[in-house]
């Protein structure tokens, strides 16, 4: 079984300085998002699911609602799969809530408060989602879990270091429960990009995170390197 | 008067815990920016997680190392009895310019030290330190007690052996506190996991400490400054370092011993020249006397039995700050007490003591070394005029300069 | 004696040190704010009136009609040696902040200072910086002394102990004296209340919004504030958390964030 935790706007610096163990995995890197012109989440998450470079295509049209076909993505190669709330497939209405709450807070109709409750409550949400499907009992090929807590927060606070590591620590937390629970699982773990501090705000940063389990150091990969690694159930000369 | 607030150095090893202490000491008293912590105790709410107190502390702190936006309040903290203000003072020994720098104006200090450490290197040399600045009111933190399960019988040995430690260097704490920073234990409010401590608090301890600016003495301390020309009259400007200077007195002036008169004191309010009949400690004046020979440098006394010395050679202990040269016999120096400063030379080293364990390096040494203290006698180009700093502070202590650089500090011993 | 005699009393003594050292070759600068405003004030308490140095005012020509009145007011009144230092070169030149805030900075701040250092030969400015300001004030001493670049080598600073300063100079250097050094922006206006002392109406609310720190008209902001006197600005002061500069910087940076956000296509 393959299992990929998608953990939007996960941070590299961040996952060292605050010792995510669980989170740096046999190996662990940077990837390079050097294709992109802009960092952008949606962009980035449809071109890690079809190994090709989906910035143009996107662009032409609504971002928020673009939806990808299961055939143009690596899940269409497995028997069995589950994906959770995944951007450009999947991703669920209720992320709605999160952008009006940011454009509420730049507005100045909303704290960061309320901003942050609503993602509090997205990631509550879809943490149970998630270990409810893979403790189901059911035999997946492929399972991909999304979680976007680290970059919604991280918008309008990466700059406080200590309120990051919070978070970050609940996505170790997260990390290492599916470690327990499949000890034989491939696990990878990537981020979208990550990010950078400005003042107490977080811009994208302009590369992502990676990290797996078994022993293939995949150095500086780039988005779309991974779908024939995952088709190919890593399998190949590293 | 007892002063509205009191400055505090908090001293000790780096890794003892201090930037703990700190935050504990803030926190507790409700002076931490108080949205950042709202913000991060909503986070651990909201996700179900623990507070981690020692990493947000540790942040704060880093972040005014990287010397990025700070709150004032960060550095203040209040009790119910007055403001503190809390002095940075940085551990490491390279910077020990920086760390008496800090010390030197604190009213009081709190040397930490790591329960399950004990006395290391860093203690002894602040130790040192708070000594050679004459800080009298010390109070010891024993800190990371529940490292030791708060066991009194482990306190207790630690105890005694700070106690030892600190009469080698003539420091007789206030109190001995037996703390945790992290978990807060006996920082701000009594602890009951250390019930067999009958002593209070370390902010309780704090509280205690008078800090008052009342002369010692009825006899005046005046260095001149300087002097200045107003409407045609000779102004005599300077500080009064001890009792209180009267208009009319009769009062010497030292070295010379010659015997002038106070014809007026100004005072400037609002836009206007005011005229005092009696000033006291602590207060800069400027006054009129019928005397054509003054000069900065000079100290104006009360004409009395108990004048301060007058010698060209004394006896100091010192403390070389200088990283970048070494001090050699015959070097030249100039020592800056209050407002005198005199040229002369180091003519002995009569001992030369490792200031971190007070060990004797040498007995009529050559040279001083970086973070040593050396037992001197100076031969001075010009008498100084000095006295007991627990009398006067400011005429008990000094400076050297070379090179234009504060090279080191010292406290007057005696005359030779 | 109470906490803010003691900081006048010692603010009083680093300013007649500095003159006894430096006769004739000091200045006070004064950007007519209300920190150096109360400097100049225990300038003239620690000398009876009569300022024996000349202060220094760096005009950017962009400074609110407001501060250039109240300059000239008292400079009247008090018998002040005023000099107005300008680089004219650049301001010929057309720098503004239009064109680029940090070259305007460079040029009609550093620079005009620069360029008056050398034409009246000073060796030493008191200045009116505070330790609470910003964190990297943390380390300044009280006698800073700065190369012929005016940089500060802060890693390499000379002890200063008890109120022994450093007092002499190497060729090429010269002296920033911080005589306010240890004085907090609340004890500012708590001074400013008791001694009653004069500062521009910038402060003051109007229409809802006051200055809290002022300098140039073109880049300057406002604060909320319903403060119309000294007394209710020290009030005000009491229960405001965020820091003096700390306004300024985060409108910038939430507006750069808006702007980002825009382009990541989350607006």
């Amino acid at each position: 079984m393959i299992i990929i935790l998608g953990f939007d706007g996960l941070e590299y610096e961040y996952v060292k300085k605050f010792g995510c163990r669980n989170l740096m995995q046999k190996h662990f890197g940077k990837t390079d998002l050097s294709q992109f012109s802009e960092p952008r989440t949606i962009v980035l998450w449809s071109s890690f699911l079809t190994g090709k470079n989906q910035e143009k295509r996107i662009l032409s049209g609504d971002l928020w609602t673009f939806k990808l076909k299961k055939e143009e993505t690596f899940f269409n190669h497995f028997k069995n799969f589950y994906v959770l709330d995944t951007p450009g497939y999947n991703y669920s209405e209720d992320h709605k809530k999160e952008r009006d709450a940011l454009r509420a807070f730049f507005e100045k109709k909303g704290t960061v408060e309320n901003y942050d409750e609503v993602a509090f409550e997205n990631h509550k949400k879809i943490k149970e989602q998630f270990f409810n499907a893979l403790n189901s009992g059911t035999n997946f090929d492929i399972v991909m879990g999304y979680f976007g807590v680290a970059d919604v927060v991280g918008h309008l606070s990466f700059g406080l270091e200590e309120k990051m590591k919070i978070i970050y620590n609940e996505l170790d937390e997260i990390t290492r429960k599916v470690q327990e629970k499949h000890p034989d699982a491939t696990i990878l773990i990537v981020s979208d990009h990550g990010m950078k501090k400005i003042g107490r705000f977080g811009d994208h940063s302009n590369y992502a995170f990676w990290s797996l389990n078994i022993d293939k150091n995949l150095g500086n990969p780039k988005t779309t390197d991974f779908y024939s690694m995952i088709i190919n159930n890593f399998k190949m000369s590293s | 008067m007892q002063k509205e607030s009191l400055k505090l150095v908090i001293v000790g090893s780096v890794d003892h815990g201090k930037s703990t202490l700190i935050g504990r000491l803030l926190y507790d008293t409700n002076s931490l920016p108080q949205e950042k912590i709202d913000e991060i105790k909503k986070t651990c709410q909201m996700l179900g997680r623990d507070l981690e107190f020692a990493y947000l502390i540790d942040h704060l702190q880093e972040e005014r190392e990287k010397e990025m936006t700070i709150d004032t309040s960060q550095t203040f903290f209040k009790s119910a009895m007055r403001e503190y203000i809390i002095i940075d003072a940085p551990g490491h020994k390279e910077f020990i310019q920086n760390m008496m720098t800090g010390a030197s104006q604190a009213d009081a200090a709190v040397l930490i030290i790591d329960g399950s450490e004990g006395v290391v290197e860093q203690t002894k040399r602040h130790a040192y330190i708070l000594n050679l600045l004459a800080i009298k009111n010390v109070i010891v933190a024993v800190n990371k007690i529940d490292k030791l399960n708060y066991d009194e019988k482990k306190f207790n040995t630690i105890k005694n052996q700070i106690l030892e430690f600190l009469e080698k260097v003539a420091i007789v704490p206030l109190a001995v506190v037996p703390i945790s920073a992290k978990n807060g234990d006996n920082v701000v409010k009594k602890s009951n996991q250390i019930s067999w401590y009958q002593g209070a608090s370390l902010l309780e301890e704090l509280d205690k400490i008078a800090v008052s600016h009342e002369q010692k003495t009825k006899n005046l301390r005046l260095p001149i400054q300087d002097i200045c020309k107003i409407n045609g009259e000779n102004i005599i400007l300077g500080r009064i370092e001890n009792g209180k200077i009267n208009c009319g007195d009769q009062v010497k002036i030292l070295p010379q011993n010659n015997k002038i008169k106070i014809e007026k004191i100004l005072n400037f309010i609002g836009s206007n020249i005011v005229l005092s009949k009696e000033v006291g400690a602590g207060y800069n004046i400027g006054a009129v006397f019928n005397s054509n020979e003054l000069s900065r440098g000079q100290v104006i006394c009360t004409d009395n039995q108990e004048l301060p010395n007058v010698d060209d050679k004394i006896k100091a202990n010192i403390f070389w700050l200088d990283q970048n040269r070494n001090y050699k016999i015959g070097d030249h120096i100039s020592l800056k007490c209050t407002t005198q400063e005199i040229d002369g030379i180091i003519e002995k080293i009569e001992k030369r003591i490792n200031s971190s364990n007070l060990e004797l390096l040498e007995k009529d040494a050559k040279e001083l070394k970086h973070t040593e203290v050396g037992e001197v006698a100076f031969n001075l180009e010009k008498p100084l005029v000095f006295e007991d700093s627990s009398i006067t502070p400011e005429l008990g202590r000094f400076v050297l300069i070379q090179n234009q650089n504060v090279v080191a500090g010292g406290i007057i011993k005696s005359k030779i | 004696m109470n906490q803010i005699t003691e900081l006048e009393q010692k603010t009083i003594y680093i300013i007649r040190e500095a003159y006894a050292q430096y006769k004739g070759k000091m200045a006070m600068l004064w950007s007519i704010g209300k920190d150096s405003t109360s400097l100049l004030w225990l300038c003239r308490k620690a000398f009876f009136g009569k300022l024996p140095f000349p202060v220094m005012h760096i005009d950017t020509s962009f400074k609110f009609k407001e501060i250039y009145e109240f300059r000239d007011k008292y400079t009247k009144e008090w018998g002040l040696d005023l000099i107005v230092a300008k680089n004219e070169e650049a301001l010929k030149r057309g720098v503004n902040p239009k064109k680029g805030k940090f070259e305007c900075c460079t040029e009609l701040k550093t620079n005009a200072l620069k360029q008056a250092m050398t034409k009246y030969g000073f060796r030493a400015l008191l200045l009116a910086i505070r330790r609470d300001e910003h964190g990297i004030r943390a380390k300044e001493r009280v006698f800073s002394p700065r190369d012929e670049h005016f940089t500060w080598d802060y890693k390499n600073q000379p002890a200063e102990l008890w109120d022994q300063y450093k007092s002499k100079l190497a060729q090429d250097q010269h002296f920033r004296i911080h005589p306010m050094l240890h004085w907090t922006e609340k004890n500012i206006w708590e001074y400013i209340l008791r001694e009653n002392i004069p500062i521009t109406s910038l402060y003051f609310s109007k229409n809802g919004k006051r200055y809290r720190s002022i300098g140039c008209e073109t880049c300057c902001n406002p604060v909320c504030s319903n403060a119309k006197t000294v007394k209710e600005i020290v009030e005000e002061l009491k229960v405001t958390k965020t820091a003096e500069r700390a306004g300024r910087a985060q409108d910038k940076e939430q507006a750069y964030m808006m702007q980002k956000l825009r382009t990541l296509g989350y607006m």
